[in-house]
Formats: C-alpha cells, structure tokens, sequence
C-alpha cells in the first residue's frame, strides 16, 4: 500500500509507521477566490501563487482572449454553464475537507464493489488530505532523480525551471486556441510537469497521483511534458473508480512536446462524477521519427468535450490514438481524436469504442488532415459503436481533409446493437444474460483496454461489469 | 420535392441538381447521379425513407479537375426496416476542389434500419482537394449502419502491370479509373441505366485525361 504524509495547516507529521524521511509542513493559510472571473480574481490568483510578471501577463491576456470568444456552437449542451458561479481557485487543504459521512451512497457502494481498498476509497472520496503513499512515492523519487527525469507539479516548475518551463509552456496549446484553452490559462492550477532527458528511456508508468501535490484534483489542471531526443516515458492518470467532485466544471489542457526518436504514451481513464463537465484540450506535436500515442477512457461525468490531438510535424513522426467513451443515463461522451499530417511518411491510427445505455449518448468526433507536400503518408481510422437499447443514440462526426494526392486514407466506422447470435451462444453456455452482454463488452474494448496497465485493465473490466448489470450510477 | 411511390424505380441525373426525395412504404429506388463540370456548385440531396420497408440505393459519380462543389446528401430513416445504401465515388484531377459531406440518420421511429454510405477518392494531381464528412446519428437501437472512406491515388504497381503488357500510361490510367468508378454498376438491376452510366463516365474520364 502506498504511504505519504499528509499535510495539513501548520501540521508536522511522520509518515505512518515512525518512518523518518522527509516531512512536510504546511503553513498555507485557507485562500478562496470569490465566485466568478475578473481581472481582478486572475490577479489575484498570480499573487496568491507569487508567480513572475511573465505568467501573470499570460493570464491576464488569456483571460481576455475568454471574454472575446464564444462558447463553441457544436458539440455538448453548454448553455447551463454559469461561468460567473464558479469559484475559480480554492487553496487545496480546504478542497479536501470533505465527510465521508456525505458521499453519495452510489460512491461508497462501487468503491467497495470495485475491491478499492480502503486508504485509497477516502483520497477518490477527497476525503482524506493526501492519499497515503510516502514510502513508495519516496522510492520513485530517488529512481527518478537518479536518470534526470523532472517530475513534478506545474505550479513547481515554474518556479524551479523557469527557463525550459518558458520555451514550452503555451506554446502548444495557446490561449487562443479555444474558449476553455483560453479559460484555463488564466486560472490554470496543478497539473505535472514532466521532462525526460536525451536517450533516458523511464521503464515504469509515472502516475499523478502518486506525487505530493494536493491540487492534482484541481479543475484547471495544466499538464506539460516534454521528452527529450531519444527518450521514452508512459503518463497515467485517473482512475477507474468514480472521483467524487463537488466542482462542476473541470477544463484542463496536456501540452506534449515530443522530441526526434522519442516515445511518449500518455493513459487517462476518467470517471468524473455525472455532476461534471469535462472540457478538455489535449495536444502532442511530434517530431522525426517520434511516436506519440493517446490512450483516452471516458466513463464519467454529464459532459465530456475532449479529442486528443497529435501534429506530426516532421517525417517519420507517427500518432496512436485509442479512445474508449461509455455513456450512461443523462451523461454525453463527445470524444475523439485529430491527426494533422504536416510532414511526408508520417502514419497515424485512431481506434474509438462507444457504448451507449439507458439514454446516454455517445458522439466521435474526428479531424484527419493530410496538407500539401505530406507525401506518402497513412492513415487508418475505425470507429465502432454499440447502442444498447432504444433510449441511447449514437453519432459519428469524422472530417477528412486531403490535400495532398501521394497519401493513403482510410475510415471506417459502424454503429450497432450486441450481436444477437454471440448473446445466444454464450447464454447457451449457461451464462447469465447480463455476464453475457458484460463479457460481449469487454470483448468489444478489448483492444483498447489491452493497452491500459495492468491494475487498471482489470478495474475497468469490473467497472463496466458492473455498469451491464446496472449496478453503478 | 418528389414524393416516389412506384415500386422499383430508376432515376438517373446526369448533371445533378438539388433535391428532396420522399420514398415510400414498400418502394425501392435506385438514384444515380452525376455532379456537373461546369463551375462551381452548392448542391443538397435530402432521401427521406418515410414508409415502412422503403429501399434506396444511391450511386453518385463525381469526375472532374476543374470545379468547386459542395455536395450534401442525407438519408434519413423514418419508417421500419427501411434500407438506404449510399456509393460515391470521386475521381478529382487538376485543380478541382471537392467537399462531400453526407449524413445518415435514423429516427427513433425506425428500428430495423440499414445504412450504409461509402466514398472511395482518386485523387491524381498535386492541387486536386478533398473534403468529406460522412456523419451518423443514430437514435434507435436495432440498427446496422455504417460508413467507409477511402483516399487514395493509383497503385504504381497495378499502372506498372498495365504498361508492362504494351500499354501506354495516359491509357492506363484511364483503364484505372474507369475500373474504380464501375466498381458498383453491377448492383443497378436496370440494363439501360447501365449501359447510360457507362457511358457517362467514359466521356467524364476521357475529358479529364485528354
């Protein structure tokens, strides 16, 4: 079981176990922003953080870039968003002081259907300060610090590296690009920074949640990664069981610089409570011969606008993208993926598996772009749904942009019900309807979920049994 | 607006302009059209299969190098069982710029409903340009839709066979793409509309590599 410390007002406390290794104290006092956005709130986050001018400009102009643009006219139902309502900065010690006693009892049910042991049930509750990992988190550290990997909160890398955390930052994904990317620069908070040295290969899955930083749960999360030459390294965040948010609106943004030769496999599984909506902008650019791969799980929250994106900027530059979306009762998965060939003999492949239930809907929306002089290059898209009974829809939204007559594309997509001869058959096996249409599901994802980490695979395998047999929700 | 009741009727549009198509219970129909050449164009076609067991097949042909065009074509399932198969096939050279964008969508009303929209690309010159969306939204359940887009240009290697049997290359390609653009006729039950749609794109193709 992973141990931390946690870190309270003005506490010092041992790791459990009278371990002595580091100890934090906290002497942050309570800080809140007042509802709503306004230069003055922006500014007054910056100071809070005291940050340097040059980020403090960035979010100031970010901020007026989100006064000046609409609210996009495609995709989910955003017209209940009351921007003014939001609390747009909450110091994280009061964040997670949360009851037990006041979670949903849906919440509690699936923590303990899902096997979640029982530190880790209060950290997803946000219940408890920090979830208990010191001594492993410690351990990886020290792996870590050994082959020069930074890996660390953003709101630290700003301050620690400020010369590497300047040329990126922004740089992917500006202010400008959309409303929700121009909200988050401006009151953006936690989030990981990432840098992996030349040639520095990182052998095992670097998990948010293993790190000390209380604001990893933040609404405006600002992730940044950068993969030198050469190197390679898996990001993983989120989790299978339901996180609990008390927050309705949660827009984050993942820059990811992907350098000559290097490889960058960047896994989320979502499963934000149905009170959320998820807007979130998620952008690689890759370089020669780099490869960067998108592994996107969305089962939570009421709204989720989010299509990883990767530019493959120069030849040899290759883009994966696998996106898993299941919607239940009043949620709207609009997921998906883009691919921009800009370079000759880049190859791309985006895999999306829906399912929709008992009125949910699922919407792929997708961008495949081939421009002008990205000769030889390939792409391959396949999108399958499943609708699984008369209150759920389903819609596919791909656009094909071809420039550039020296490449091969192809798309394909289909949209149906469970194969009424697999449920035959294995009910013919003795199987329950529902561990039949449970066991066709999981099949259905299959090569998706084969991607994911062990410990999460067999989460998510549960997790969507449990959805068959409408148990969760 | 064209509301069809005959059963089993052919309807073929050499050069295509906008319209609505209302198919009705136990109707079969076969579309076929031809996008023009003649400049720039902004056209919609709208099947709407209302009555139960209501059939279309629509095979649509765009060849060209010079226009711009806009097409939107939608199918749109109302009734039970209703079958509405979309083929396009696009074969674009010079400088033509061609946006295709296609929708199928089945109403809660239509369960048991078969959809199926293909567009197969040749695209054969540097500045030739190619949009396409083909969309779905689906609200019943018992369906089977599906979609399928390829782009691509010709095979060096099947031009490569052609000429190595003593064939020139500019009638080569014309071989190519007479072949891909032929791919479905076989499946319009009619002798003349195929014997018409032959020809048709033997003019189109000889036009395009004069």
């Amino acid at each position: 079981m992973l141990k931390m410390s946690k870190t309270k007002n003005d506490s010092f406390i041992p790791a459990p176990g009278g371990h002595s290794g580091e100890f934090r104290m906290a002497e942050k006092s309570v800080f809140k922003t007042k509802p709503g956005l306004s230069e003055e709130i922006v500014r007054q986050i910056s100071d809070y953080k005291q940050e340097s001018q040059w980020m403090r400009d960035f979010r100031l102009n970010a901020y007026r870039i989100f006064e000046k643009k609409p609210l996009p006219g495609w995709g989910g139902n955003l017209k209940d968003i009351k921007f003014e309502d939001f609390c747009y900065y909450l110091n994280p010690s009061e964040k997670s002081e949360r009851s037990w006693d006041n979670l949903p009892p849906e919440i509690k049910s699936t923590f303990d259907r899902l096997g979640i042991p029982e530190a880790e049930k209060k950290y997803l509750a946000g219940v408890g300060a920090q979830y208990e990992s010191e001594v492993i988190y410690h351990n990886i550290d020290k792996y870590l610090y050994k082959k020069g990997v930074i890996f660390t909160s953003t709101d630290v890398a700003l301050k620690k590296y400020p010369e590497i955390f300047k040329e990126y930052f922004g740089k992917v994904v500006p202010p400008t690009d959309n409303k929700f990317a121009a909200l988050n620069s401006a009151v953006w908070s936690g989030g990981s920074f990432l840098y992996v040295p030349k040639g520095v290969k990182v052998d095992l899955p670097l998990q948010a949640y293993f790190r000390i930083n209380a604001e990893k749960m933040g609404q405006f999360e600002r992730t940044l990664i950068i993969a030198d030459e050469g190197s390679s390294a898996h990001y993983v965040e989120g989790c299978t069981a339901p996180m609990y948010s008390s927050a309705s609106l949660h827009s984050a943004v993942v820059e990811i610089i992907v350098k000559p030769g290097a490889q960058v496999k960047y896994t989320t599984i979502q499963n934000w409570s149905k009170n959320v909506y998820n807007l979130v902008t998620k952008r690689a650019m890759v370089y020669r011969d780099a490869a960067m791969e998108w592994v996107d799980g969305n089962l939570g929250s009421r709204l989720t606008m989010k299509y990883p994106s990767v530019y493959l900027m120069e030849p040899g530059a290759r883009a994966e993208i696998l996106s898993l979306a299941f919607a239940g009762k009043d949620q709207h998965q609009d997921t998906g993926g883009k691919v921009v060939h800009m370079a000759p003999k880049t190859t791309s492949r985006i895999i999306s598996k829906s399912i929709s239930k008992d009125g949910g809907r699922t919407s792929y929306r997708g961008l495949l772009k081939v421009i002008s002089g990205a000769e030889q290059s390939k792409s391959h898209v396949v999108c399958d749904a499943l609708i699984l009974d008369e209150k759920s829809r389903s819609d596919t939204y791909p656009n094909m942009e071809v420039n550039e007559p020296m490449s091969a594309i192809e798309h394909e997509a289909t949209v149906s019900r469970i194969n009424a001869e697999q449920l035959f058959y294995l009910r013919s096996r003795g199987l329950k309807e529902s561990e039949a249409r449970g066991l066709i599901i999981n099949g259905f994802f299959e090569s998706i979920i084969k991607e994911l980490p062990m410990e999460y695979a067999v989460e998510l395998n549960r997790l969507i049994n449990l959805e068959m047999e409408g148990s969760v929700g | 607006m064209a509301v069809i009741k005959n059963k089993n009727k052919v309807i073929l549009r050499p050069n295509l302009k906008s319209e609505k198509i209302i198919v009705g219970s136990g109707v079969s129909l076969i579309y076929i059209f031809f996008l023009d050449q003649s400049g720039e164009q902004n056209l919609s076609l709208e099947f709407v299969l209302r009555g139960k067991d209501a059939k279309v097949k629509i095979f649509g042909f765009n060849i060209g190098d010079t226009e711009k065009s806009i097409l939107r074509i939608s199918v749109v399932h109302q009734g039970l069982r209703t079958v509405g198969y979309v083929r396009i096939k696009s074969i674009l050279g010079g400088s033509a710029d061609s946006k295709i964008l296609g929708l199928i969508k089945v109403e809660k009303t239509a369960p048991g409903a078969d959809g199926y929209f293909s567009h197969n690309v040749l695209l054969f010159s540097k500045n030739a340009r190619e949009k396409t969306s083909p969309t779905l939204e689906i609200e019943a359940n018992e369906v089977k839709v599906s979609h399928s887009v390829t782009v691509s240009n010709f095979d060096p290697e099947i031009i490569f066979y052609i000429k190595s049997r003593g064939i020139g290359e500019n009638m080569a390609k014309k071989l190519v793409m007479a072949s891909f653009a032929s791919e479905y006729l076989a499946e319009i039950p009619d002798a003349e509309a195929r014997k018409n749609c032959e020809a048709l794109i033997g003019e189109k193709i000889k036009l395009l590599l004069k």
